[in-house]
């Protein structure tokens, strides 16, 4: 009797409270660890794999980080980047290129958006519900694992380790439809330090600055994007669910007018690049294939799981880059109709 | 020998008989007194005929002179367009012609063509990382930077101002 009334406590108590704590729990944790980098600073070492349909990437790199936003990444792998470095400044970027002894600074005023950051939050509360796993462990250090799932698809698409103390992210997965496998961060060591030479972050002299690119505060409203745009841009009529359009930006790029919207379910986002000129996507420097979209011929590449795919009608050329699959891709941009 | 007949002294005067016949006639007229006269009197009357004939020579009618140097001159001037377009006709020309302008039209296009103009994929790639940074898990830093790996120069790309304008509160979906 006591077996079987301890049970029924048990069950109760399950249904009533400790699931819904648990998820609160897991989104508390979620917060706190997308702040984290602001607040702590260290040096370690981490590795990245990018798995796509057809190719692979792979990278090691060292990171020092000085809170709140000074960051360089040494790499160490692949060989054809040994010794180069990215180094931040808040919103610069430093490509710092040993190989051609030249630095291209990039500037990203959409790095530092509070406002994007917490309506972005809240877009991962709606499509994503945030369960607990059992603590691990990585770099030597404890931490709480949280699974994110699709609230649609019930499909677990990120799982993250954070730290238990200092709530930084020390591992990353995502997952496709499928669950298979996509991309994996992971710190193989870790030291929380904040003696870190001010030199380290310092751009290297005596080699040649090029001015890269400077990506804008998107906007939140799409239509005033469109209409700076200046031409009859599209939208695609198809998203898959929980995805809504979250920024658009115009950009002259070689000085045609281009723009880019922004779709989003809070963890996964799609870029719908285009303009009205008569500029195709240069994919020269990659391995393009043909595939169809609809009527029409179309190009596709693919950067680990991010794939880019091309295509022109009606006077408008369309670049859609993502990290969906393929035939999700097709879908998406066989319902852009202009 | 019969004494030779007068046509025979006109050719031999001439210089119009055969070579054996002319020498016949030659050895007749050496041992004939009467062939003699009568050779002196043809002679006569042939040297007589062209002394008439030579005082008789007349100027060519004006009429006749100015057609031919008008001929003349005709063949001298440039041909009209009409003609120079008819001689371009002639198949020895017009065929070899045809078959360089076919082969102009075919390549001239790609000879001269200039390349589109494009922008490098990884724009769009690092862009879409860039963006990306604004999601709460999603890390630029997780992707190998285009400016990395490119070998040309990056994009020249410069953010144009969203109109403020045009911002409403009901922009957001």
């Amino acid at each position: 009797m006591l077996v079987r009334n301890a049970l029924v406590a048990l069950t109760v108590f399950a249904l009533a409270g400790i699931a819904p704590a648990h998820a609160d729990d897991a989104s508390r944790l979620l917060r706190l660890a997308i702040g984290a980098p602001r607040a702590v600073s260290f040096v370690g070492e981490v590795q990245t794999l990018e798995i796509g349909e057809s190719q692979t990437q792979a990278s090691v790199y060292r990171i020092e980080h000085r809170a709140p936003d000074l960051t360089r990444r040494w790499y160490l792998a692949p060989q054809s980047l040994y010794g180069d470095s990215i180094l931040t400044h808040g919103e610069n970027r430093y490509s710092i290129d040993v190989q051609r002894n030249r630095v291209i600074v990039d500037e990203n005023d959409a790095i530092d958006d509070q406002v994007a950051m917490d309506d972005n939050f809240g877009l991962l509360s709606t499509n994503y519900r945030a369960d607990s796993a059992p603590d691990e462990t990585v770099a030597g250090q404890k931490c709480n694992v949280v699974m994110l799932v699709n609230k649609h698809t019930g499909q677990t698409v990120m799982r993250i380790w954070m730290d238990a103390k200092t709530h930084l992210v020390l591992q990353k997965e995502r997952y496709a439809a499928n669950g298979a496998l996509t991309s994996q961060t992971r710190f193989s060591n870790l030291r929380y330090t904040t003696s870190i030479p001010s030199q380290v972050f310092q751009v290297p002299s005596g080699m040649t600055t090029i001015k890269g690119s400077r990506h804008a505060q998107p906007s939140s409203n799409i239509k005033a994007a469109v209409k700076t745009a200046g031409f009859n841009a599209q939208s695609p009529r198809y998203l898959p669910e929980g995805f809504l359009p979250v920024t658009g930006d115009v950009t002259d790029v070689n000085g045609v007018r281009t723009l880019h919207l922004l779709y989003s379910d809070g963890i996964r986002t799609i870029s719908l690049f285009e303009n009205a000129r008569d500029v195709a996507v240069d994919l020269s420097h990659y391995t393009a294939k043909k595939i169809r979209v609809e009527n029409h011929d179309a190009q596709y590449v693919e950067q680990g799981p991010i794939t880019l795919l091309s295509w022109s009608e009606a006077g408008l050329h369309f670049a859609l880059v993502g990290e969906l699959s393929r035939s999700e891709l097709v879908k998406i941009a066989a319902s852009v109709v202009p | 020998m019969k004494h030779l007949t007068q046509d025979q002294l006109i050719d031999y005067l001439h210089h119009a008989l055969a070579p054996e016949d002319d020498a016949a006639v030659f050895a007749h007229l050496a041992g004939c007194p009467d062939c003699q006269a009568s050779m002196r009197a043809e002679t006569a009357l042939t040297e007589a005929l062209q002394r008439e004939a030579a005082a008789e020579e007349r100027d060519l009618p004006a009429g006749v002179e100015a057609t031919i140097w008008a001929g003349v001159y005709e063949l001298a001037s440039p041909p009209s367009l009409l003609e120079r377009m008819s001689a371009w006709l002639k198949p020895a020309i017009l065929v070899p012609l045809a078959a360089v302008l076919v082969l102009g039209l075919f390549f001239a296009p790609q000879l001269f063509r200039r390349n589109p103009p494009s922008i490098d994929a990884a724009y769009y790639l690092d862009d879409h990382a860039a963006v990306n940074g604004t999601m709460p898990f999603g890390d630029a830093s997780e992707t190998i930077p285009g400016s990395l790996t490119t070998t040309g120069d990056p994009v020249n790309a410069s953010a144009v101002a969203v109109d403020p304008v045009t911002l409403t509160a009901d922009a957001r979906p």
